[in-house]
């Protein structure tokens, strides 16, 4: 098997650190809310990773759907890729989210619809994790793993959608709409949008790379013990 | 202003550390390869 070099490594890496830079001075020159304070500014980093992780476990259902069709290792490589930035991104969620709860409600954590669903996705996903880390790596495990990230992935717009199902009883704020945010905050949000975004894309390029070079490592490991199963992604 | 401090030290310092073990593990993959033969993908 040839060992593919990453596209667009050093495009992502490069969008990444330009638009580090840019966000975080569009953080500290933010203005102050005038209800909570400072800590309001972990707007600029909560919402942006949910997003994030959004993608990743679409990205994690897609690619495993296109694995299932066509059958080709890459796209199994893809989505276990994506999966793990993914449960990345859902973790950082999960730490930041409780700090500024704690902050705000006076509390780390709320069995709120909106924290319970994104609980149980963050669960869901880990445990595909879980199931690709614990297992030898076959072709049956990548077809079960693909499986089961897109049934997965019905929690998506459940969670998006979980404070308006809850009718009034949520606890977590409204998703954000036109005129949410306050003058001056609308930049710093976008630009927290776009740096999760391309650090998404920076790492699972990454990842991908990494899942070629231990199958590459697994087949020649293969070949020189003349042992079965070649897939270590 | 501890707690906005701490999430942002949380969330781009583990962004920041999945990176260099990422980086960290695709040399030591990359060495391996070298040492059991030519990688395709090195040139």
């Amino acid at each position: 098997m040839n060992v593919p070099s990453a596209p667009g490594r050093r495009l992502t890496a490069g969008l990444f650190y330009t638009v580090l830079a840019a966000w975080a001075f569009a953080v500290w020159s933010a203005p102050i809310d005038s209800v909570q304070g400072v800590i309001q500014k972990i707007l600029y980093v909560h919402p942006p990773l949910a997003f994030g992780a959004y993608l990743g476990f679409f990205c994690t259902a897609l690619f495993g759907g296109l694995y299932l069709w066509k059958g080709d290792d890459r796209w199994d490589r893809w989505s276990l890729s994506s999966a793990e930035v993914g449960v990345l991104l859902c973790t950082l969620m999960l730490l930041t989210g409780p700090i500024w709860a704690k902050g705000t409600w006076g509390k780390w954590w709320s069995w709120d619809t909106r924290l319970t669903i994104t609980l149980l996705q963050y669960l869901v996903y880990l445990a595909y994790l879980l199931l690709r880390g614990f297992t030898e790596g076959s072709e049956r495990t990548a077809r079960f793993g693909a499986v089961y990230a897109i049934a997965g992935v019905v929690l998506i717009p459940l969670n998006y959608f979980a404070i308006e199902m809850a009718a009034g009883r949520a606890i977590h704020p409204e998703n954000l709409g036109d005129g949410s945010l306050g003058a001056g905050m609308g930049m710093p949000f976008l630009l927290g949008i776009v740096v999760v975004l391309s650090a998404f894309a920076y790492l699972v390029v990454r990842r991908y790379e990494v899942a070629c070079l231990r199958d590459e490592a697994a087949r020649r490991e293969v070949e020189a013990t003349g042992s079965e199963g070649a897939w270590a992604t | 202003m501890g707690y906005m401090i701490a999430a942002y030290v949380i969330s781009v310092g583990s962004v920041a550390a999945y990176a260099s073990y990422l980086a960290l593990e695709r040399a030591r993959l990359r060495k391996q390869l070298d040492e059991t033969g030519s990688d395709p993908s090195s040139s």
